[in-house]
């Protein structure tokens, strides 16, 4: 990997120049100033921590030292600061002083730097690592930095610690309702429903304690210091904040229920009496999260507000505030000092078999311990809550007269161990996997004796230790949800296959294959039990002697209003998205399709109703429709002005293609899909985009569309199984090759699945082209093509590699150390395969030495267009829109409305460069990603196209299946004549001149 | 008294009379009630099944792209089928095969086993008769073949031939040329219990007891001989409605296909008629050739169907 080696090479110039200034001046004057490391040393750490053994994780960290708990506080200001990189370089740091409000001097820290504070420690101990820092912009994300103390990382955990930002809804706040909590005058659609409201940063002071961003450790993480001066590194893996302190102290004990009430009962609290607090979930003043907006529930006649036919913003939460440290924060005031019950009327139907939990907090304190992690059990439907003890005595909470925060925190609670336990294993399950198929294969033969104890000795005390860590996981399940939960299962089965492979390891053989499926089911099961989901539509803080009514909840309410929905059914047009604008309207009006999910399409009216409409004075009305019957509906004379998110002919619109996308051209060249260079700024507009992404979308000087999104293939790397084997990660395709034979050696396999792009990698690499320079022919009876070809085949026939089984799967077990695969797999690897969180990272594709020695990575790439349609009354305002659409401002923002819809797992491959940019990527893959892009080069399309991809494929099929008689070199120039007797066919057709003989 | 009257016209008054109610208005009105409770199946059936041919038979003349208007090309689309494709003659073949195979073979084993089951009483029957039905009425059953030929080692069938050593190696069933055929053949006919098995059953239940009585009088000796000169020829309507099913249904296999070997298949080796004409029809932009496709293959269809009818006619002689 050039990047990697670029690194080693400055790093070791670093290194030397740091020692020749360390012998010129002396060392010793100070131990700890500064580290000597540099961010790409740093970097180097964080890649391999979690394969080296001497990092350990927080709770054998914390059993290593004597439980000291100094009371002194220490408090490191900006001025501590010693040093200051920037993307690798020293910079000066950006002091502020007085920066928002806080007194003294702050440092601004970017997205890709490192700081390093001196701390001197009076007291040798444990203390609470926390932060005060501000929020400032950055890219929407989380902002994540890794800590180390005296250039080394204390524990696996802190080699990635998060720091939340403020949010709160972009919408005009009502006035506050009587019970002081905010209200808010919701936008309306001129449907009567209500608008999602966007999200706005609201950025303060925040002092935070560092957590463990997996949430496996709930309390506070604390560093052992000892007494002397030390360094602590902060190194930025996204977005920049701003830090005035850092603070080490000790976390005051927070007392039990018993303890605080005993204290309040002491200070003479009373109960109240009569009082009644109602905050609506909805009306959150702040949430840690743009995901954490209003959602617009119909479930239910009970929650308030509701509506048969309005969707209404009503209730908050639910499946997007399940990951751990998302919190919302309402505002109330109490008008009695005393007693109070607090109740919810939430929703909780989303896991069964385990609780979920949520850390209460009111004024920005948790009141006693049961609060720190509260269970919501799971329930059908929605239900009331009353915060109370086991025995279901409501729990009193005194409060002052006065303004009030209650801020919900999720967080994993009681399932914190047994989640870290099971990954843990989860770990050391596929290590054996991978240590036992080195021996078998993944297929072995079950007439042969195989010695396992004998070639493996140590394969049965790391049976019996992961055995014994899940059984004591499940024991700890069963503590907590009872020994019926359903939960329970996948763990039982692991437990059960695992005893009866301790008894006989040579049974292996016999299971290797549902050990892997019980594997990966753990593994999924981590995923399950992380998630936190709750819904939330009231709050209510009662007196006690107050009780809460609940209307509509009778069942003959429930049956009235799921009559109502359906008869609205009836009337109400669903494809139909936000305002409708009646045809009379003066302003012109376009209809614009979107081919992909209601969720999209929300997101994106909203954003042309504010933007777009507001600025250009032309209305759009969006309706979601099914991209395949764009055809059908051209022809009908019914179709729309725009389209956008338009795949292949054939592909479903909206996800990710295989293959390149055919339709703007095709239309185009029958003039259904207007020829963009009739506007003069095409140019300019061309420029926001890799040339790549335009390839296919123009032909014979003419340009059909414009590109949203570009998606192109990656090399994913497990970094755990490269350093096990001791492999490099490799370069071009004779590194690759080489690595086949060693992964082969181990039973492991290179992961490619045959594909257009694939072909259109090896195809560019080595020079060749699709078509002849006017596209009139196919060149690929070029000798470089048909020698491309041959290779191509010869890495399914020669070197077998497997044509079906998806990668990600293979990749995610370890099967596949290595695999070729679209780069958007990237969200799909990060969200829901957390048993390999880490372990893996990607780099450009293998490249082709080219012969002045540099490296060819290019490779083939496709993605989602934005058309108009040649019927339109209104091109110009259509272009407006395009323009407006792929603006690389529109493209950022829906990008991250998408994300903060979705999570990470719904980002954006968008087209435009500038917003690929302002994607929320981490700044490392973000590099890594970008390198790609500059190597992705575009599949052109012609008429008749469709035929190359076609034919190539079945000659590949035809080679690697009859591997006997058929020659690659027959059947691709047998294949040619076909291809160019269709585009000969299809020119003739729409009246081009043919290729010249 | 009108036979009075009747008597007094004269004979070319007559027959201007006869004239007129031979015209179709005054039979129509004649008749109405009956035009009348025919009228909404006649217009859905013209409308969706006449008007579509006869268009579709109007635009093979032609060259129509769908996105630009047709133009008149004359007998263009069909030279090109019958002397240019190579594929078309391919796909012809693969149908051929098909109906050839399922088209008597399920219809056999449709008639076999409502006979059979058949033989059962009350509720054994009517599960009986689900039980074979199923796989046609959860429409898109034959999904579960996509799991069975996965062509890694994690495809069911591989799995199983490896394990029982058959196989060393995975074959990408739906990838090998001999084998997607054979393949869609078998999966058609596991699918081919449909309606006309449920109209056999039907068929079989309408037979007139007596009728069996009388024949045994009249000497017939065994099963065989009453399967032929009895049930089958008092249930000749439900056998003729079974045929034109089967027919129908073998030429035009499509779904399967495409689902299980993809439109196009692999060097087009589960090509049939139908994903020919869709392929023109959809990703060439060629709806005048799709046309003159459909076109001879309602031409084969009706024909098949003609000689079919032939042949019933002589069941029970």
């Amino acid at each position: 990997m050039k990047h990697r080696d670029r690194g080693k090479k400055a790093t070791s110039i670093v290194l030397t120049s740091a020692m020749v200034f360390a012998t010129l001046y002396g060392s010793g004057t100070a131990s700890y100033a500064q580290t000597s490391q540099s961010m790409d040393d740093y970097d180097d750490i964080l890649s391999s921590y979690s394969i080296d053994d001497s990092v350990v994780d927080y709770r054998t960290y914390a059993g290593q030292f004597n439980a000291v708990y100094p009371e002194a506080e220490i408090r490191v200001g900006a001025d501590a600061c010693v040093r200051y990189d920037e993307s690798d370089q020293a910079a000066e740091p950006v002091l502020y002083t007085d920066y928002e409000g806080m007194s003294g001097e702050s440092i601004y820290t970017g997205e890709d730097s490192l700081v390093e504070f001196e701390v001197d420690v009076e007291e040798e101990g444990f203390y609470n690592l926390s932060l005060e820092y501000f929020p400032v912009s950055g890219k929407n994300a989380d902002i994540e930095r890794s800590i180390f103390i005296d250039g080394e990382l204390p524990y696996s955990e802190m080699a990635l610690v998060s720091f939340y930002r403020i949010w709160k809804f972009d919408v005009e706040a009502g006035e506050r309702t009587k019970d002081g909590s905010t209200s808010y005058l919701w936008e309306k659609d001129n449907q009567g429903n209500d608008n999602r409201p966007g999200m706005l940063e609201a950025p303060e002071w925040v002092t935070s304690y560092s957590y463990d961003s997996e949430g496996h450790v709930t309390a506070p993480l604390s560093v052992y210091l000892t007494k002397g001066t030390h360094t602590v590194t902060l190194l930025s893996l996204k977005e920049p904040m701003v830090i005035h302190e850092l603070i080490f102290e000790n976390a005051e004990r927070i007392g039990t229920y018993a303890e605080v009430k005993a204290a309040w009962d002491a200070a003479g609290a009373k109960d109240t009496t009569g009082q009644r607090i109602c905050i609506e979930g909805e009306n959150a003043a702040k949430t840690s999260s743009q995901m954490l907006y209003p959602i617009q529930d119909q479930s239910s006649p009970a929650v308030s507000p509701s509506s048969a036919k309005e969707l209404l913003n009503n209730t908050i939460g639910g499946n997007s505030w399940r990951l751990v440290g998302q919190w919302i924060e309402w505002e109330f005031d109490a008008a009695e000092s005393g007693y109070y019950n607090i109740s919810l009327y939430d929703c909780q139907n989303y896991v069964r078999g385990i609780y979920v939990s949520r850390r209460i907090s009111i004024d920005g304190k948790v009141p006693f311990q049961e609060m720190e992690d509260y269970g919501f059990h799971y329930a059908q439907s929605w239900r009331e809550d009353v915060l109370c003890d086991e025995a279901g005595v409501p729990y009193s909470f005194y409060l002052e007269k006065g303004h009030h925060t209650l801020r919900m925190e999720a967080v994993l609670g009681d399932f914190a161990a047994i989640v870290s336990r099971v990954q843990n294993s989860v770990q050391q399950l596929n290590a054996i996997y991978r240590e036992v198929i080195k021996i078998t294969g993944v297929q072995p033969d079950t007439y042969r004796d195989y010695q396992l104890a004998a070639s493996l000795p140590n394969l049965h005390t790391e049976l019996v230790e992961v055995r014994d860590e899940m059984s004591g996981a499940i024991s700890e399940m069963e503590a907590l949800t009872g020994k019926n939960s359903d939960k329970l299962t996948v763990l039982k089965t692991m437990r059960d296959q695992l005893n009866d492979l301790i008894e006989d390891e040579e049974y292996f053989v016999r299971v290797i294959g549902s050990y892997k499926i019980n594997v990966r089911a753990c593994g999924n099961w981590v995923s399950t039990i992380v998630s936190q989901p709750l819904a939330i539509d009231r709050i209510n803080i009662t007196s006690a002697d107050t009780k809460v009514e609940y209307e509509n909840a009778s069942f003959f309410d429930k049956v009235g209003y799921e009559c109502r929905r359906l008869f609205y059914s009836f009337i109400i047009d669903y494809n139909q998205i936000g305002n409708v604008i009646e045809e009379e309207d003066d302003n012109a009006t376009l209809t614009l399709w979107i081919g992909s999910g209601r969720d999209q399409a929300n997101v994106i009216k909203a954003m042309i109703d504010e933007g777009f409409t507001n600025e250009h004075g032309i209305n759009v009305n969006v309706q979601l429709v099914d991209m395949n019957t764009l055809l059908r509906a051209e022809l009908a004379g019914e179709g729309p002005d725009v389209a956008i998110q338009v795949a292949n002919t054939n592909g479903i619109a909206g996800q990710v293609l295989n293959t390149g996308n055919d339709t703007p051209v095709n239309y185009g060249i029958r003039h259904a899909v207007l020829d963009l260079s009739r506007f003069e700024d095409l140019d300019e507009v061309t420029d926001r985009f890799s040339d790549a992404a335009m390839v296919p979308f123009q032909f014979d000087g003419a340009t059909y569309a414009l590109p949203e999104t570009t998606t192109f293939p990656v090399m994913f790397y497990r970094r755990d199984i490269l350093s096990e084997l001791g492999m490099e990660i490799p370069e071009t395709w004779d590194d690759v090759k080489v690595a086949m034979a060693v992964l082969a050696k181990n039973q492991m396999e290179f992961g490619m699945l045959p594909s257009e792009q694939v072909f259109a990698m090896f195809l560019y690499q080595n020079g060749g082209a699709y078509y002849t320079e006017d596209g009139s022919a196919s060149a690929l009876d070029s000798d470089i093509a048909i020698n491309t070809f041959k290779e191509y085949c010869e890495y399914y026939t020669d070197y077998k590699l497997d044509k079906e089984t998806s990668v990600e799967e293979r990749f995610r077990t370890g099967e596949c150390p290595i695999v070729i695969a679209d780069y958007t797999i990237y969200n799909n690897l990060v969200v829901s395969a957390p048993d390999i969180a880490g372990l893996w990272s990607f780099a450009p594709v293998p490249g082709t030495m080219r012969e002045d020695g540099t490296v060819d990575h290019s490779t083939g790439c496709t993605g989602l267009a934005s058309i108009i349609m040649a019927d339109t009354e209104y091109p110009d305002e259509c272009w407006e829109f395009l323009k407006w659409w792929n603006s690389a401002e529109v493209q950022t923002r829906y990008g991250r409305e998408m994300e903060s819809l979705m999570g990470s797992a719904a980002r954006v491959p968008t087209a435009n460069l500038e917003a690929f940019n302002n994607m929320p990527w981490p700044v490392k893959d973000h590099e890594a990603l970008k390198e790609a892009f500059e190597w992705a080069r575009g599949i052109p399309q012609v008429p008749g196209g469709y035929y190359s991809w076609r034919n190539i494929n079945n000659a590949f099929y035809t080679v690697t299946t009859e591997t006997d008689t058929a020659a690659p070199r027959e059947e691709l120039t047998d294949k040619v004549i076909y291809i160019n007797a269709e585009i000969d066919y299809k020119r003739q057709e729409l009246g081009l001149p043919l290729a010249q003989d | 008294m009108s036979r009075m009257k009747a008597k007094e016209i004269p004979t070319e008054d007559l027959l201007e009379i006869n004239k007129k109610q031979m015209t179709l208005g005054y039979q129509i009105r004649r008749n109405k009630e009956i035009y009348l409770m025919m009228a909404p199946y006649f217009i859905l059936f013209f409308l969706f099944t006449v008007l579509p041919v006869a268009v579709s038979i109007g635009l093979s003349f032609t060259y129509f792209n769908m996105l630009e208007m047709p133009t008149f090309i004359g007998w263009k689309n069909y030279i090109k089928l019958f002397l240019e494709d190579d594929i078309f003659l391919i796909s012809l073949k693969n149908t051929l095969i098909f109906a050839v195979i399922t088209g008597p073979i399920s219809y056999i084993l449709c008639l076999l086993f409502a006979w059979i089951i058949n033989e059962f009483k009350g509720k054994v029957r009517s599960f009986l008769t689900l039980i074979f039905y199923a796989p046609s009425i959860c429409g898109n059953a034959y999904m579960v073949w996509n799991l069975i030929l996965t062509g890694d080692r994690y495809g069911y069938l591989n799995g199983i031939l490896i394990k029982l050593g058959i196989l060393d190696n995975p074959i990408l069933w739906m990838k090998t040329e001999k084998w997607i055929l054979p393949i869609l053949i078998v999966v058609q006919l596991w699918l081919s219990l449909g309606t006309g098995f449920l109209s056999f059953i039907a068929g079989l239940q309408t037979v007139d007891r007596s009728l069996y009585e009388a024949a045994a009088l009249d000497g017939v000796k065994n099963r065989w001989q009453e399967l032929w000169y009895v049930t089958l020829p008092s249930m000749k309507p439900q056998l003729m409605f079974g045929a034109v099913m089967q027919i129908t249904q073998s030429f035009a296999v499509a779904d399967i296909s495409i689902q299980l070997a993809g439109n196009p298949s692999v060097n087009y080796a589960g090509a049939t008629v139908v994903t020919h004409l869709l392929d023109y029809g959809s990703t060439r932009f060629d709806m005048g050739y799709a046309s003159a496709i459909a076109t001879v293959l309602f031409l084969l269809m009706v024909g098949t169907n003609k000689l079919v009818q032939k042949i019933l006619r002589r069941v029970g002689d």
